[in-house]
């Protein structure tokens, strides 16, 4: 068989493929990523998409729990405050409660125990960024306000708002004030409005106090809460801070180019390219005719 | 019997052929980088003997003819390749350009914008009075909804580009067709086989020229002329009948494909015209029908669920996104219904800080509500289709080159020039020549000798 006597067009074809091959080196390189476009790889980038939104929720998970941690933690916070309140009112309490006391000296302490009301009225009623805390979802209101007769009115729900905190796990993040502060046989304000009213008129001091008291096991009690939740979240931080690598990572696999291989890839197709341009320079240099005298 | 003038004419005709065959050599040199020449052979043969007497003497050499060195079967080959690489090259070109709409960490990033969308529900879910996170909300939605409907416009200005390169495509391929039959009325005319050789190097480029945009069967008929059809047998030319090619748009705006009055749009099988066609219609038309689904699924439940809560006002929730009655053209139509951050329903039973819808709305991150698949799953589909349509073309297009590369090898073995080649033709020929001319010198020497027998005075 002739021949065939072009060797350019081998030649051009040859030097074509081997300047795609630097290319799309030169880009991996350049980009740090194996997947460029699409086509690079359908199925890499289409997992690609899932990663993606794996990695947004990651952050923005990772953004709520440091906002829902501020929250917990005015919240917490407020309790303790509302607690040790309490905790004063009781040791009044107990004091008022001795019989040796005279009408003025109880009078003194009612009204000490009237100023911890309004304390704890006050704390009932504190905000975070403009919502209400104890308020359950009608927060937007304070919850508690005095009616000015020893009674207190509730303007807030008893509604309570989970938010969600990984992929797949939700968490409570607040507790309405009825729950803490109003609950049936365990109210605080009607207690200390009755701990008042019973020292300022020497009467029953005593089931005043153990009123008191079951008030106040019931805010520690639900304070818990706080605490668990504070908890669970700065767990679910961890896991997220760990679930932020391991989707990096997975990111790299499917989409990173390889630096090392990409630079072996490089280094390869600018041999063969200097290759076959040396070649072509010494192949199809002469022909017949250079040698035919003239 | 032998005669010094026989051998004269001998002698010149000797030098006619090689002058012949020298000018062939010549053209074959001129030619090298003709597209489409093939190398022509100059045919010596012997001059038919004459018999004076006993001794039959031979009467010298003639130039035959010259032949062109073709293989039909090779050119026909060539041709359906053609036709495959140009269906290929213009759906891959087109393919390439769409894709580029849906690569993530690009500006068009559709996942993206899904996510920030869902994300900013999120933070709305931890603080649902917050309005900075409200029109956060909001602001996400409108970018959600903006890039649907520019992707979908972007497809659409796409496939008109397209539509503007079948047009001219057509109209190239129409006037190759007209080329080609003054060509093959001019084969017919000609008896000479030098003319022909060229004309039908010209005619098989065009052929060649015309493969690259449609598909073309050859059909050769008798007197070297041709009859060419498309490749389900709808004719192009037939003797001196040239078919006339346009377009026309349909009832879509969408341009289709006729030869004379017959719609070929779904027949024609290769060249760069189908590639287009089903880069249009195919490609394109899948990727707008995906992210129609996409945009109507989405919209549709996001408004079922935003309507089961309440605005910051305490007030029933409505639409979220404009509703989708149809499927189709609902990317383009993509948008969001509401203006006012506090109108988003994050409540669940009324009162401003309750987060419940929020839940609700970001529990369809995970819902089947795309043709049953989320809708990260719809866009990840999408993205699949896009890069496949090109990377599959362009693995075609590779083996396809592969076998174009060596049909061309073997295309240039049979009939390129090689210079070599032509070179010891020419020295052959040359020293053939100037033999002959050295024979005519030596006769004339002959003759001189006859002329001055029985003559006292020399003639020299």
């Amino acid at each position: 068989m002739r021949v065939a006597p072009d060797q350019n067009a081998m030649m051009l074809a040859a030097l074509a493929k081997t300047t795609a091959a630097e290319n799309q080196a030169l880009t991996r390189m350049s980009t740090g990523r194996r997947v460029n476009a699409p086509s690079d790889d359908p199925a890499a980038a289409a997992a690609m998409v899932d990663n993606d939104a794996s990695q947004a929720r990651n952050d923005v998970y990772t953004r709520n729990a440091d906002t829902l941690q501020e929250r917990l933690q005015t919240a917490d916070s407020t309790l303790n405050s509302v607690v040790t309140a309490l905790q004063r009112a009781m040791t009044l309490g107990v004091q008022g409660a001795n019989g040796t006391l005279s009408p003025q000296d109880q009078q003194a302490i009612a009204a000490e125990v009237g100023g911890i009301r309004a304390e704890i009225l006050g704390l009932a009623n504190s905000s975070f960024q403009g919502s209400f805390l104890f308020a359950g979802t009608n927060d937007t209101q304070p919850p508690y306000i005095d009616n000015g007769d020893g009674t207190v009115t509730y303007h807030g729900n008893t509604a309570t708002n989970t938010a969600e905190i990984s992929e797949g796990q939700s968490m409570g993040i607040n507790l309405p004030g009825s729950t803490l502060f109003g609950a049936a046989g365990a109210d605080v304000f009607q207690a200390l409005s009755n701990l008042q009213q019973q020292l300022n008129t020497s009467g029953d001091v005593a089931s005043a106090n153990t009123q008191l008291s079951a008030a106040y096991n019931n805010v520690v009690m639900q304070r818990v809460f706080y605490g668990n939740a504070m908890n669970q979240l700065q767990r679910t931080q961890q896991f997220l801070g760990t679930e932020k690598v391991d989707l990096s990572q997975q990111q790299q696999d499917l989409v990173g180019a390889d630096m090392a291989e990409t630079t072996s890839t490089l280094t390869q197709a600018e041999t063969a390219r200097t290759a076959l341009l040396e070649a072509s320079s010494k192949v199809s240099q002469y022909t017949l005719f250079d040698f035919i005298p003239g | 019997m032998s005669s010094i003038m026989g051998s004269l004419s001998i002698a010149v005709r000797a030098m006619m052929a090689d002058q012949g065959a020298l000018q062939v050599v010549s053209n074959n040199v001129a030619n090298i980088n003709t597209p489409g020449y093939t190398r022509e052979r100059a045919n010596l043969v012997e001059e038919p003997p004459v018999q004076h007497g006993s001794p039959i003497e031979g009467n010298g050499v003639t130039l035959e003819s010259v032949s062109s060195l073709r293989d039909r079967v090779l050119e026909l080959r060539l041709d359906e390749e053609e036709q495959s690489k140009g269906k290929l090259d213009s759906y891959m070109e087109v393919m390439s350009q769409a894709q580029v709409y849906f690569n993530s960490g690009s500006g068009h990033d559709l996942g993206g914008v899904l996510n920030d969308f869902f994300s900013s529900l999120s933070q709305l879910s931890t603080d649902p009075t917050s309005m900075p996170f409200r029109q956060q909300v909001l602001m996400s939605a409108q970018n959600l909804a903006a890039e649907v409907s520019a992707d979908a416009k972007n497809l659409t200005g796409l496939q008109s580009q397209v539509d503007q390169t079948l047009t001219q495509q057509v109209q190239q391929a129409g006037q190759l067709l007209t080329q080609i039959a003054a060509l093959n009325r001019q084969i017919g005319f000609n008896d000479s086989d030098e003319q022909n050789g060229a004309l039908i190097d010209q005619r098989t480029q065009l052929i060649r020229n015309l493969s690259q945009l449609m598909d073309v069967r050859v059909v050769n008929n008798a007197n070297g002329g041709i009859s060419l059809t498309t490749g389900d047998g709808t004719s192009l030319i037939a003797g001196d009948r040239v078919a006339s090619l346009s377009v026309h748009p349909d009832g879509d705006g969408k341009l289709r494909v006729f030869v004379d009055t017959t719609d070929v749009t779904d027949s024609l099988q290769g060249g760069s015209i189908r590639g287009l066609l089903d880069a249009r219609d195919q490609g394109i038309g899948g990727l707008l029908g995906q992210l129609d689904e996409f945009a109507a699924g989405l919209s549709n439940a996001l408004n079922t669920a935003h309507q089961q809560g309440y605005t910051l006002s305490g007030a029933q929730g409505g639409n979220l996104m404009a509703p989708q009655a149809t499927i189709t053209g609902a990317a383009a139509r993509m948008q969001v219904a509401i203006t006012d951050p506090a109108d988003i329903a994050a409540s669940s039973d009324g009162s401003p800080g309750s987060n419940g819808n929020l839940n609700t709305l970001l529990a369809l991150q995970n819902a089947a509500v795309v043709n049953g698949r989320t809708p990260s799953d719809a866009v990840a589909d999408i993205v699949f289709q896009a890069g496949s349509d090109v990377s599959n073309a362009s693995a075609e297009l590779d083996g396809e080159q592969a076998v174009l590369d060596q049909l061309d090898q073997q295309r240039s073995s049979v009939s390129g020039v090689s210079l070599d080649e032509e070179a010891a033709n020419m020295v052959r020929f040359q020293r053939s020549y100037e033999a002959a001319a050295r024979v005519i010198s030596i006769i004339d020497d002959l003759t001189l000798t006859v002329i001055n027998i029985g003559t006292g005075g020399a003639v020299s």
